[in-house]
């Protein structure tokens, strides 16, 4: 039993953890100025949130190396992909950012 | 169900690419507090009602792994409860389903206002290209969350009535990844459709 008191102390801490995380997205786009740096914490919080989760809720620690290979492999395809694409349009001449 | 969730991520990383790549190269924009009927802290609460649900998901394949039939029920039902206030939240989000409740008009897709200067600032159905991405990466989304809630519901049922002792607690836990795959989808839904600004201009 004290195994599973001790296994049902990471929920809480991961619940906190991701509360936290949660506040903070919400007040970072309350800062004026500094617009890259918000942008850059907000994908940055989604992505520890989205690890939180993946990690210790879905319990991918716990799974066998084989699996883990095979559920975070293929997000290298897109991300290669992404970088292809952005240093295209560097070579094309420059992202065109929305007009604010 | 590992390689079911890995295809169904596949999908919305497809949908936010589609999103990601209209919103890069559109003339105009909006930020995504507009317009200001948006809510960001109702959209916050939702977001936080998913983690408690994810939490109390968590809470109930614990319970079903050491065979505590009676907190596993109790778990299982409260996660299906968060799964129904979100779609809830949802319904008032998009049509102002519980206005009442709320006070004010609400519903995104009745949003009239400004629309005749930005229709970008709107977000009425098929008006532009953000309402679009907006109504499909959500509702998107939302279907996961309504076919999430019928298979809590299932499972609930299931636990009730006995069937996931005797160590057979997998199909608690299966659920269980699913519920959590929902939730992690909306974390990255609610930063990059709800939060992210534009950028700094020039």
């Amino acid at each position: 039993m004290a195994e599973h008191v001790e296994s049902k102390k990471y929920i809480w801490m991961v619940l906190i953890a991701l509360t936290v995380m949660t506040i903070l997205e919400l007040l970072l786009p309350a800062i004026q100025g500094m617009r890259n740096f918000v942008i850059f914490g907000l994908v940055l919080l989604a992505f520890a949130k989205a690890a939180c989760v993946l990690i210790w809720y879905m319990h991918l620690n716990h799974e066998t190396k084989g699996l883990k290979a095979s559920v975070v492999y293929p997000f290298v395809i897109p991300f290669l992909y992404a970088v292809v694409l952005i240093a295209e349009a560097l070579f094309r001449g420059g992202i065109a950012w929305p007009k604010v | 169900m590992w390689f079911f969730l890995l295809s169904d991520a596949m999908s919305f990383g497809g949908l936010l690419l589609a999103y990601a790549i209209l919103r890069a190269r559109a003339e105009v924009w909006a930020h995504p507090w507009e317009p200001d009927e948006f809510g960001l802290e109702f959209t916050g609460a939702l977001t936080f009602l998913l983690i408690l649900s994810s939490v109390s998901m968590v809470l109930a394949v614990y319970y079903a792994k050491i065979e505590d039939q009676k907190q596993a029920t109790k778990w299982l039902a409260l996660t299906t409860l968060g799964g129904f206030l979100f779609l809830c939240g949802q319904m008032q989000e998009y049509f102002g389903a519980f206005s009442f409740l709320f006070g004010h008009a609400g519903g995104l897709s009745g949003y009239e206002q400004d629309c005749a200067v930005s229709a970008t600032k709107c977000l009425n159905w098929g008006d532009s290209a953000r309402a679009s991405t907006f109504y499909i990466v959500t509702g998107f989304h939302g279907l996961h969350v309504l076919t999430g809630t019928i298979y809590l519901a299932c499972v609930t049922i299931g636990n009730l009535r006995g069937k996931y002792l005797e160590g057979n607690y997998s199909p608690v836990e299966i659920c269980g990844l699913f519920w959590h795959f929902v939730d992690l989808v909306w974390i990255l839904v609610f930063t990059f459709v709800y939060l992210i600004p534009l950028p700094e201009a020039g």
